[in-house]
């Protein structure tokens, strides 16, 4: 604690420029998206803890359709808004919240306020790696995730967990958070073998699935983030030759290796596709 | 951006819906979109529809073997390729389709999006 106090004490400060976001509007944004997502979601706090345990990229569009099974949209808005704020400064309070977090120990403490105090992003660009990989491996995902993600998705998806109404979700193919209930859940997309490793665009466009240590395109399977021309993403599978295939099962041409999302982050597979 | 394919050879071309060329370091460039090939001066401009490649086969056959002087690709996606031979590839983005992807042997992977821009995945270590 007291290195990691050192190091906190030693970061940088707010050079104020661009204005900051006040800190109160701020958190009560954060909190308003935070109950939405809650109240959308269709798992229970354990299925989520599980999930969360389970994703190994920062990539919020997986995260968003893993945890939420919501349109990646719906996510991006949040994820730009925690990226703007963590630039732009307000690097005193990002201090002074993560040396609370530090002087109590470490840990969320379970109540929303506190929740909504240490799960901001100021918190998170200051003090992201603390204490995450221990907690990660003591089970305590929430923790252990800033690691991983901006602390604005930790505000969204903890508050969930402790506040969240579960809600029954259709079961449908392609979104690991409708796969039948909590117990069953994966948080992989459809078609993804179990082994398989994700790889997220450092600009944010899309995912790649694939085998451990390969690295071309031959069995891989990539689902992309929304364009104008695929507003709910689209998919793209390769065969064992890096070709990419259709629903048929067959390489073809690229108006049939396009596999438009559906709304709800589903898509289908190609045939015999072994996944 | 400029991109480090300068200096590698074509050593292989393949050909199905799109035309694939890979280097002797084992990058992979798969152009899937309707692309530009010139003659260093301009004076021949042949249009490759990879999906129907008719007479346009033999030009594309003329990038075997051929080393890369410059490759560029910009943020809006268009790649530019000049061979040793003189002959230019110039590629645009889809307004549907990706228009391009390439890997590297070292998992770097860079995909033209629909409508223009490119994802990047940067590769390195391997998991």
């Amino acid at each position: 604690m007291a290195a990691q106090r050192a190091v906190l004490a030693a970061s940088p400060r707010c050079t104020g420029y661009f204005g900051c976001y006040p800190t109160g509007l701020f958190r009560q944004t954060l909190a308003g998206h935070a109950a939405d997502y809650a109240a959308l979601s269709v798992l229970s706090a354990d299925a989520r803890r599980r999930q969360l345990a389970l994703l190994t990229t920062p990539n919020w569009g997986q995260l968003s359709k893993a945890v939420f099974a919501q349109p990646i949209a719906a996510g991006q808005l949040i994820y730009g808004m925690a990226n703007f704020t963590t630039r732009q400064g307000q690097m005193d309070l990002a201090v002074s919240v993560a040396l609370t977090y530090v002087d109590n120990g470490g840990g969320w403490s379970g109540t929303w306020a506190a929740l909504n105090v240490y799960a901001n992003p100021m918190y998170g660009a200051v003090a992201a790696g603390f204490n995450a990989h221990d907690n990660f491996s003591a089970g305590n995902y929430g923790d252990g995730m800033v690691n991983l993600y901006t602390a604005v998705d930790i505000t969204a998806l903890t508050a969930a967990g402790t506040r969240g109404t579960l809600r029954a979700g259709p079961s449908t193919v392609g979104t690991a958070a409708n796969t039948g209930g909590a117990a069953s859940v994966a948080a992989r997309p459809a078609g993804v073998a179990d082994s398989f490793v994700s790889e997220a665009a450092n600009t944010g466009k899309g995912t790649v699935w694939r085998a451990p240590g390969s690295s071309g395109n031959a069995g891989t399977v990539r689902v992309m983030e929304p364009t104008a021309q695929y507003p709910d993403g689209y998919a793209r599978f390769y065969n064992d030759s890096g070709q990419p295939i259709g629903l048929n099962g067959n390489p073809g041409p690229n108006s049939m290796t396009h596999i438009p999302l559906n709304r709800d982050g589903t898509y289908p597979l190609p045939k015999n596709w072994g996944g | 951006m400029e991109y480090s394919l300068e200096g590698q050879e074509v050593s292989r071309l393949c050909l199905d819906y799109a035309v694939v060329l890979q280097t002797v370091d084992g990058t992979e460039l798969r152009i899937e979109s309707p692309f530009r090939l010139s003659s260093h001066d301009g004076a021949q401009t042949e249009e490759v529809r990879p999906d129907c490649l008719d007479q346009a086969g033999s030009a594309v056959v003329g990038l075997l073997r051929q080393r890369i002087e410059s490759a560029f690709i910009d943020e809006s996606g268009a790649l530019s390729l000049r061979f040793a031979n003189g002959l230019r590839l110039d590629s645009e983005p889809d307004e549907h389709f990706e228009a391009w992807t390439l890997v590297t042997a070292d998992g770097e992977r860079m995909v033209c999006l629909p409508g223009g821009g490119v994802a990047h995945w940067p590769g390195g270590s391997r998991p």
